[in-house]
């Protein structure tokens, strides 16, 4: 099962990076499963996250000013496996966001450009289940200069990011279990503004400290050749930032903290010449955050798996 | 293979996340100067809201040779200055106005909050001055608001020290490291005589407007003050007697300025009572739709009779006089046209054009528009390194500026009751948040009209830095698609009008340009 799971990294980057601008993965970080020797998969997918409600610091409220936020976007992502415990990935989304209350415009555009290598140094199989430690490291580039101090409507914060994961995964019998652990670190970002008010100061310049983010993830599943289905529970946490004031505007530097959970099911269509589609959907409900939106969010997906050399994937 | 890109992971990561982990903001330092000149003649000038500097008497002080004096000089030799108040010294030393006036900046913006609207009441919740912690927090510091707070700020600021210059060069007692040079002062003393302490001056002044503009934030601003007047004990550069004097007279002036703020008609701002007439009235001149709140729910609107409030520069005659022409009426050709322009920005917008609107967005949460230009002034008193008289002086004068165009503006506003781009066609959307209050004329373009008009005259050699500076300011609420093009235009003008104003209050007040 080497090939499965290509799309997972690349939303947790994504993911940490939005947040309240725009939530649009509130999904799987990277889990426990590598690509194979010369495996490419090519990813399509879309995603729609909808939030009426949102966290104004610890505060839960509505605001007809805003109604419902809806964010949208599809995202292209290519994975490949340099070796079968080395897989590079990259991937891009465009961004749709916009609100049915208040007067403010949309916001869309393409967002930021990740890169992730994921790496595993160890993989075990032992009588009692396959044993695999992973690891990734990512960085993501902003490709445009969308404007991120329009929160929730901006379509990112413009930071550049980097990041460490661990990962540990469990498989017996097709019944998996990874728990996942990173720490995001963001770059500080210039805004338009040359002053603004974070913590109850005036800051005098364009610069905007972003706060950095630890997430963690528990996921269990069965796997098997034809299908993937898991539940999940997933946090993020920022490691620094002030609330949203009454009554204000989000803004980058807020605190911006959520869980979700959330299910995936996949499943495998194999074709005659050897490479294969897999269809995928995934829903998840923010249940407890600060500074964000309390979304609901699912995602269709699209992906193609073939081998560099033309080979037929064996299974 | 494997192992050559897990040492490009590792690299790269450590890095990216361990090199670079400095999330410090670079914000421009502000450096210590002496002043440019000392204005010695500065107890002259005319005062603002004093009619002479003679309403406020300062004693005399105790001679140099005096045996208390003597004292004083000592316990300043005795201070042992720890390296934590050595940092007040500096900080306060960039200047009592220029600090004073970014303390309001930032209280401006953390006050800059409407309120929120009570489920259970069914209305907005108006805040009370007499509860200022509770929610809604007293002051909303909207741009009115600010405006008249900084104007308040700086006249205080300015006559007090209008008088301070006087007995100061009436009894000419030098700093202490003048007279004694076994004195080392640690920030920039000058010849200028320092009884009565022109910082215990701006630091008693400021702290009594500001009590009364923010009376939430007495305990903040009272640390504030005993900080500013520590720093000049700590920096060997007053005795206790220059800064009990400064002290008594700062809060001389400002109890008379605080006197003319309370019979200003602000009290009667709020009036909400004035809106229907006001609308039959604008509809019996040709309005044929008339402004609605774009709020959820709708909220009533900002400070409707803000346009009465007592104006500083020119009377209430003279206000009538200035107020614009009516806009393009909905439906004529002109109306169409500058509708038609937002329209298309919503295609059109080019990054450029959305920065500018950011950069003068100063909206909810920001310290509002006359806050951005009393960042401009209180910049170009450091820029020209004016002493603290004239650094008041040019505080006082864009402050009361900026006022006067905040309720020129109201009064065209509510006289008009316009209605704003989005209200007409909601295909026109803001990318900065739309106002809560008629469009024509805009109060941005108002405000910087008249604080470049003023800033102009006193600064001439950034004269065109500054109508560029307006121009953009006043473009910007376009591109933000919250005001016709004829609503920015004619506020530019009518704001450089309002300016003008003040330009003839600065050639009559005895302190050349």
């Amino acid at each position: 099962m080497p090939f499965f799971t290509c799309l997972r990294p690349l939303r947790l980057a994504i993911l940490a990076i939005l947040l309240f601008a725009s939530d649009l993965h509130a999904q799987t970080p990277t889990d426990g499963i590598m690509m194979g020797k010369q495996l490419i998969c090519n990813v399509a997918s879309y995603s729609n996250s909808q939030w009426d409600q949102y966290w104004e610091g610890t505060l839960k409220r509505r605001n007809a000013n805003l109604g419902t936020f809806t964010g949208q976007n599809i995202m292209l992502m290519s994975a490949y496996g340099l070796t079968k415990n080395l897989n590079i990935i990259a991937g891009l989304p465009y961004i749709w966001n916009k609100s049915d209350g208040g007067h403010f415009s949309r916001q869309q555009g393409l967002q930021d450009l990740s890169i992730w290598v994921k790496y595993r140094p160890l993989k075990a199989e032992t009588s009692v289940g396959t044993f695999g430690v992973l690891a990734t490291g990512g960085v993501s580039i902003p490709v445009n200069t969308y404007i991120p101090d329009m929160l929730p409507y901006s379509i990112g914060l413009r930071s550049k990011t980097a990041s460490i994961k661990g990962i540990l995964h469990y498989k017996i019998k097709g019944i998996y279990l990874t728990a996942q652990g990173g720490y995001i670190r963001r770059s500080n970002i210039n805004i338009d503004r040359d002053a603004y008010q974070s913590g109850g100061e005036i800051y005098n310049t364009h610069e905007v400290a972003v706060p950095d983010v630890m997430d963690a993830s528990a996921r269990l599943g069965y796997i098997n050749k034809h299908l993937q289905i898991e539940g999940f529970v997933e946090n993020m946490t920022s490691q620094s930032g002030d609330d949203i004031r009454r009554q204000d505007m989000p803004f980058p530097t807020n605190k911006m903290d959520q869980t979700s959970l959330g299910g995936m099911a996949k499943v495998h269509l194999y074709l005659k010449n050897g490479t294969f589609f897999s269809l995928f959907g995934q829903y998840s409900q923010v249940t407890a955050g600060r500074n964000v939106g309390q979304a609901r969010l699912y995602t269709l997906g699209i992906q193609h798996t073939f081998h560099v050399m033309g080979h037929k994937i064996v299974m | 293979m494997n192992y050559t890109f897990l040492r490009i992971l590792i690299l790269t990561g450590s890095v990216l996340l361990f090199n670079s982990c400095d999330k410090s903001v670079d914000q421009p330092t502000l450096e210590i100067y002496e002043p440019a000149a000392l204005d010695e003649n500065g107890g002259q000038w005319k005062p603002v809201v004093l009619a002479s500097t003679d309403e406020v008497i300062v004693p005399a002080p105790q001679g140099v040779e005096s045996s208390s004096y003597k004292t004083e000089l000592q316990s300043l030799k005795d201070l042992k200055v720890t390296a934590e108040q050595q940092k007040t010294v500096d900080f306060w030393a960039v200047g009592g106005v220029y600090r004073w006036n970014e303390i309001a900046r930032t209280l401006a913006a953390n006050y800059n909050l409407p309120p929120v609207y009570d489920e259970i009441q069914k209305k907005y919740p108006v805040p009370d001055a007499a509860n200022p912690k509770a929610e809604p927090k007293f002051p909303f510091c909207n741009p009115p608001y600010a405006s008249r707070m900084f104007a308040y700020l700086g006249v205080a600021q300015y006559d007090a020290l209008v008088a301070a210059w006087k007995y100061k060069y009436q009894y000419r007692r030098l700093a202490p490291s003048k007279v004694d040079a076994s004195i080392t002062a640690t920030s920039p003393v000058s010849e200028l005589p320092s009884y009565p302490s022109e910082d215990a001056v701006v630091a008693a002044a400021s702290l009594e407007i500001l009590k009364v503009m923010f009376p939430g934030e007495v305990d903040k601003l009272t640390a504030y003050y005993e900080a500013h007047r520590n720093s000049r004990l700590w920096g060997k550069t007053n005795v206790s007697s220059d800064l009990d004097a400064g002290e008594a007279l700062g809060k001389a002036v400002a109890a008379k300025v605080i006197a003319r703020a309370k019979a200003d008609g602000m009290g009667a701002a709020n009036n909400q009572s004035a809106v229907p007439t006001m609308i039959t009235d604008a509809k019996a001149r040709g309005l044929k739709t008339e402004w609605v709140s774009l709020d959820a729910p709708a909220r009533p609107p900002m400070l409707p009779t803000f346009g009465n409030v007592k104006t500083w520069n020119f009377n209430e005659g003279q206000k009538v006089a200035m107020r614009p022409s009516p806009p393009p009426a909905l439906g004529t050709t002109g109306f169409e046209k500058d509708l038609q322009e937002l329209r298309d920005m919503g295609k059109s917008l080019t990054r450029e054009q959305h920065r500018i609107a950011s950069y003068w967005s100063d909206g909810v949460g920001s310290f509002t528009p006359p806050g951005h230009w009393n960042r401009e002034a209180a910049n170009l008193t450091r820029k020209y390194k004016e002493n603290e008289l004239r650094a008041a002086r040019t505080m006082a004068l864009v402050g009361t500026s900026l006022m006067d165009a905040g309720i020129a503006c109201w009064d065209t506003k509510f006289y008009y009751y316009t209605p704003r781009p989005f209200q007409i066609d909601h295909a026109v959307r803001s990318t900065i948040g739309t106002p809560n209050f008629p469009s024509f004329t805009s109060g941005h373009s108002t405000f910087s009209g008249a604080a470049a008009i003023i800033l102009a005259y006193l600064f001439p050699n950034e004269a065109d830095a500054l109508m560029v500076l307006a121009n953009e300011a006043s473009t910007s609420r376009i591109y933000g698609c919250i005001h016709y093009r004829s609503d920015s235009e004619v506020g530019l003008i009518h704001g450089k009008a309002i300016g003008e104003y003040a330009v003839k209050r600065a050639q009559s007040d005895g302190a050349g340009r």
